[in-house]
């Protein structure tokens, strides 16, 4: 006979209240599980997404008005004719800050934006570099690609459609571009697959069409990186160290998703902390009553020679046993529910998900709590009088 | 030589404010291997007597000295190691855990002890043996009569081989058939060595013991050794005053 082997046959003789804890402190653990663990996973996923397809830095030239959007940033200038342009010892900087930074990894590419003409209806045109272009971008979906396949010009869907440009390219149907002073006519062109992006109203040429060399206005920074902060980190980096130029992330969906996640994180953090100020009162106020049914036999057993100690032991140990069994059923059923809830968000990308981390976290801080919380019943029942106790035998 | 030995004790309660006086300066030897009646009228102080010389009710003034060990001048948790050695404690209700089988129970002093499983099996066996309710070790508590469970409350007392046992009213719940088996069986204890301090209203229990303690009023009234069931002489150590 041991103290624990009294902890557990007193908790067997008290089924009802111990399944009741057990019942209380499960739910609460699972929840907390099922939180962390969403949570967690929209975290990695986020992470996961960014380290995949990167994120995208735009880099314009710094100015008071406004004249010029593109892709969700805007282009600088009093006109955009007069071509504020990012120097190119500004663009060296931005390079080697890019390349001293060992956390992200990234292509430049500069870009010219400026208006122009496309089968006669006006619009931004973007001078570009087509094959970075593809490579950065793989949403495009634009495969089996070869030097000689390589298209010059890249139109949008949306833009195409409007301006009845057609899907293929064909022999003899020339696509004609207006800009600046330059005209452009070519056959080499493919339009875009709808992207639901700046991107689908946009005419990309490649720059080896142009013969003359154009100002930069726009650099395009596909850097992959860990996480946000990094990205966040690099934006702060950059504008600290080329103070003419404006950086700014588009992460469009990514950003969205962030702002989910943070708004989730906050909800979790509020419902765990409440779960853990209820759980304290669970489990503090049912081994309080449970104390206050045995001072009989806490009684008998301080004649027989148990010290404070002993008694206080049986308390703690018949809430650790209680614990134990919850932080069981929790994780088993926490996991189950946790991945269903996972599966449900997000479909064919969900993949098997068992924390180890978080449910050792939950297993650890869970106890402590467990043990806090049974510590004034265990102090109660330590000191009580054992003469009282066994006046009221 | 006294084995136990009040000087001077002195209990009072404080009852809503008013001081209600539960023993007067109490003077009381007892030496080794007797068996002690405590009677007297309810509320007369007995049961506080038990209890200040069970080292559990520190009494308001005075010593009371166990084995020359001065017993409340030690902490609480030395006095419970003390009762761990020296006392076994049987009370009216026998209070036998309901969860544990009647040699779980007898082991449960023993939780607290260096004893192995098995050492403290054999121990409570034996002492189950002694009381003769081995054949019953198994079962628990609601599956035992009344004189079964105050024999299981004894085994329980002595599994520790204490020198002291203290019994309030053990034979209170019992019919006369088994009350008289109870004090058989501590009237063998008693002539195995060990001191039995016994509270009672059972006045049968006088064939057993071999001194009879009244009080009343907080005062010890009479102090009387016996023997053979008769009253052997008169003999007031110290009279309350």
């Amino acid at each position: 006979m041991r103290l624990y082997d009294i902890a557990y046959r007193s908790l067997l003789q008290r089924k009802g209240k111990s399944t009741f804890l057990i019942i209380g402190i499960s739910l609460g653990l699972i929840t907390i599980l099922t939180l962390i663990s969403v949570t967690q996973f929209l975290e990695d996923s986020i992470d996961q997404s960014l380290q995949e397809h990167g994120a995208k830095l735009l880099v314009s030239p710094k100015a008071e008005d406004i004249q010029l959007s593109f892709n969700g940033i805007t282009i600088a200038g009093d006109r955009v004719q007069e071509h504020i342009d990012i120097s190119l010892e500004s663009i060296n900087k931005i390079q080697d800050i890019l390349d001293e930074n060992t956390k992200v990894s990234g292509t430049l590419i500069q870009k010219t934006v400026d208006l122009g003409i496309v089968a006669d209806d006006e619009t931004i045109i973007v001078i570009t570099n087509i094959e970075q272009e593809i490579a950065a971008n793989p949403s495009w979906a634009i495969r089996n690609l070869t030097a000689n396949t390589l298209p010059s010009i890249i139109v949008g869907q949306q833009f195409a459609n409007l301006n009845h440009i057609p899907l293929a390219s064909k022999a003899n149907e020339l696509l004609t571009i207006d800009f600046q002073s330059i005209q452009i006519q070519t056959d080499n062109y493919i339009v875009l697959d709808n992207q639901g992006t700046e991107f689908d109203r946009l005419v990309l040429v490649d720059y080896k069409l142009i013969d003359t060399s154009l100002p930069i206005n726009v650099l395009d920074l596909h850097v992959k990186a860990s996480n946000m902060d990094t990205v966040s980190k690099l934006v702060t980096s950059i504008e600290n160290q080329v103070p003419e130029v404006h950086a700014s992330v588009d992460l469009a969906t990514l950003e969205a998703r962030q702002q989910l996640f943070d708004e989730f994180k906050t909800y979790t953090t509020f419902t765990i902390v409440t779960i853990v100020i209820v759980g304290l009162f669970l489990i503090s106020t049912t081994m309080m009553s449970s104390v206050n049914e045995r001072i009989n036999e806490f009684g008998i057993i301080r004649t027989a020679g148990y010290r404070k100690k002993h008694i206080a032991q049986i308390v703690l140990t018949e809430t650790a046993f209680l614990y134990l069994a919850s932080f069981t059923i929790a994780i088993i059923v926490g996991l189950i529910v946790t991945n269903i809830a996972l599966y449900s968000i997000y479909g064919t990308a969900y993949y098997l998900f068992i924390p180890l981390a978080t449910i050792l976290l939950i297993g650890v801080l869970g106890g402590v709590i467990s043990l806090i919380a049974a510590l004034y019943p265990a102090m109660k029942a330590a000191n009580l009088d054992p003469i009282e106790a066994v006046k009221k035998i | 030589m006294s084995f136990i030995q009040l000087s001077n004790v002195n209990k009072t309660y404080n009852l809503k404010g008013a001081s209600v006086t539960a023993l007067q300066t109490t003077n009381l030897k007892i030496a080794q291997g007797e068996f002690v009646a405590l009677m007297g009228p309810s509320g007369s102080g007995k049961s506080t007597l038990l209890t200040i010389m069970g080292t559990l009710n520190p009494p308001s003034s005075g010593t009371l000295l166990i084995d020359e060990i001065n017993i409340y001048q030690l902490n609480q948790e030395r006095r419970a190691d003390f009762r761990y050695m020296y006392t076994g404690f049987v009370f009216q209700q026998m209070h036998l855990l309901n969860y544990l089988t009647a040699i779980e129970n007898v082991m449960v002093p023993l939780a607290v002890s260096k004893y192995s499983r098995a050492e403290q099996y054999k121990m409570a066996e034996a002492v189950l043996d002694q009381v003769g309710l081995l054949k019953k070790k198994n079962r628990v508590p609601s599956e035992l009569s009344g004189g079964e469970q105050q024999r299981v409350a004894i085994a329980r007392a002595i599994v520790n081989k204490p020198p002291i046992i203290f019994a309030d009213e053990p034979t209170g719940s019992l019919d006369t058939k088994t009350g008289a088996e109870i004090l058989d069986l501590f009237k063998a204890l008693n002539q195995s060595g060990q001191t039995i301090i016994m509270v009672t209203h059972n006045p049968e229990t006088l064939a057993y013991v071999s001194r009879t303690i009244v009080i009343r009023d907080g005062v010890i009234e009479s102090d009387a050794s016996q023997s053979n069931g008769d009253l052997h002489s008169q003999d007031v150590l110290v009279q309350g005053v």
